[in-house]
């Protein structure tokens, strides 16, 4: 177990109290992209963020680190995202297949057929692998970055990266 | 093969980002404040309200009586014990007929002081007794200007509860057949005054409320116009109906 460095003057003073909704005003529109990337339409990926903007705020007293703010911010849009899709898988049981704008063929003249066929099968990928693959791939993070996100170790991330590339060349039969 | 493969999916991710207009982004509502959770002894009673005040808007809204009609029941004896269920169904199953005024029974959880006698409110009310529901049954089949009335258990109660707030998943989950009142819905003659009706019932014991159902659709329908006036005043256009 790793000791605790000595604290230092800096670290005595109370650091300051994390201003959630600076956070969420700073990467609103960054964070509005990646829910859309997730649940594939942008009326929904508006509500799952501010559902997890007002979340975090009743959630205000636990969150004193700045450096974590922001992953502390990710993981809730990601979560809110999960509930998203789980709440569709379920109504998919009764009621027609709910075919998101992003990923069927209305956003034809937004997005080219091969970058969708890409997302296409990117949404195919299992939960864990998909989630670490936009991390990486659309918000550049890294390996430590999405650890904190996705609340699972570093060599957990590396390998479902590996493992959801893979699968996605498959899908796309990318030959080398 | 992997470099072409994340090259590809980065392209995709970045070209599903950009489609978000940043400007068209719906910016963020501020929180409402935050209040404490309650603690669990007092959930109850506020469920069991809330679940009344919805089944009432239920019945505004049109849609409960769409399957509440039970069976063609034979007249009830003579006598002094009617037997269950009561009346004769207001209307056959998607005939489109409404009840014109809903009498509540008092239930455990009722809220109304009729049924309370001066209880806390996180104590459970003194349900109607059988005797009462007869007593009520049979003064409202003594009244002339009633034309139909429909005994609506806790159970159907339920099930039209479920069907109204089927888009809440955690209030249907969490309602129970006896969070919700039991109730005679009563067809009235046309032109018929629902106040004595009213008046009435409620002055029986094991009644909660009586409601004017027409009253109650005027209401909304008063409330939505004055909605749209407003919005169109603001220049918006107005909010689309939810049913």
């Amino acid at each position: 177990m790793r000791v605790e460095p000595p604290a230092t003057a800096e670290d005595a003073v109370p650091r300051e109290r994390v201003d959630v909704a600076e956070i969420f005003a700073a990467h609103h529109l960054g964070l509005v992209r990646l829910a859309l990337i997730m649940v594939g339409d942008l009326a929904t990926a508006e509500d799952v963020v501010q559902e997890a903007f007002e979340r975090t705020h009743a959630g205000l007293p636990r969150l004193r680190d700045p450096d974590k703010a922001l992953a502390y911010v990710r993981s809730a849009v990601l979560n809110g995202c999960r509930s998203v899709l789980r709440r569709r898988a379920f109504s998919l049981r009764r009621r027609p297949p709910y075919e998101p704008p992003i990923w069927s063929a209305e956003s034809a003249v937004l997005i080219g057929e091969e970058r969708r066929e890409v997302l296409a099968a990117l949404r195919r990928l299992p939960r864990r692998q998909r989630e670490a693959l936009v991390l990486r791939y659309y918000l550049e993070l890294s390996d430590l970055e999405i650890a904190d996100v996705m609340g699972i170790g570093a060599s957990t991330v590396r390998s479902t990266i590996a493992r959801g590339i893979a699968a996605l060349g498959r899908a796309l039969k990318e030959e080398a | 093969m992997n470099e072409k493969v994340e090259a590809r999916l980065r392209a995709a991710l970045r070209e599903a980002a950009e489609t978000v207009d940043p400007a068209a982004v719906r910016p963020l509502l501020p929180p409402e404040p935050w209040v404490p959770a309650r603690p669990p002894r007092h959930r109850r009673p506020v469920l069991a309200a809330a679940a009344a005040a919805a089944a009432v808007s239920a019945v505004a809204g049109g849609v409960l009586f769409a399957r509440s009609a039970a069976p063609p029941a034979p007249e009830p004896p003579a006598d002094e014990s009617v037997a269950l269920p009561y009346g004769t169904p207001l209307a056959e199953p998607g005939s489109g007929a409404a009840a014109d005024v809903v009498v509540f029974l008092c239930h455990r959880g009722a809220l109304a002081p009729a049924c309370r006698d001066g209880k806390r409110p996180d104590e459970p009310a003194r349900p109607a007794t059988r005797r009462e529901i007869d007593d009520v049954y049979r003064v409202l089949r003594a009244r002339t200007e009633i034309t139909a009335i429909t005994f609506e258990d806790q159970e159907t109660a339920l099930e039209n509860f479920r069907r109204r707030y089927r888009d809440n998943k955690l209030l249907t989950e969490l309602t129970k057949a006896e969070d919700l009142p039991e109730s005679f819905r009563i067809a009235l003659a046309p032109g018929a005054d629902p106040k004595p009706v009213i008046e009435a019932a409620e002055a029986l014991p094991g009644v909660a409320q009586a409601v004017d159902l027409r009253c109650l659709e005027r209401a909304k329908a008063r409330e939505e116009a004055a909605e749209a006036a407003e919005a169109r005043r603001a220049g918006r256009t107005p909010a689309p109906l939810d049913c």
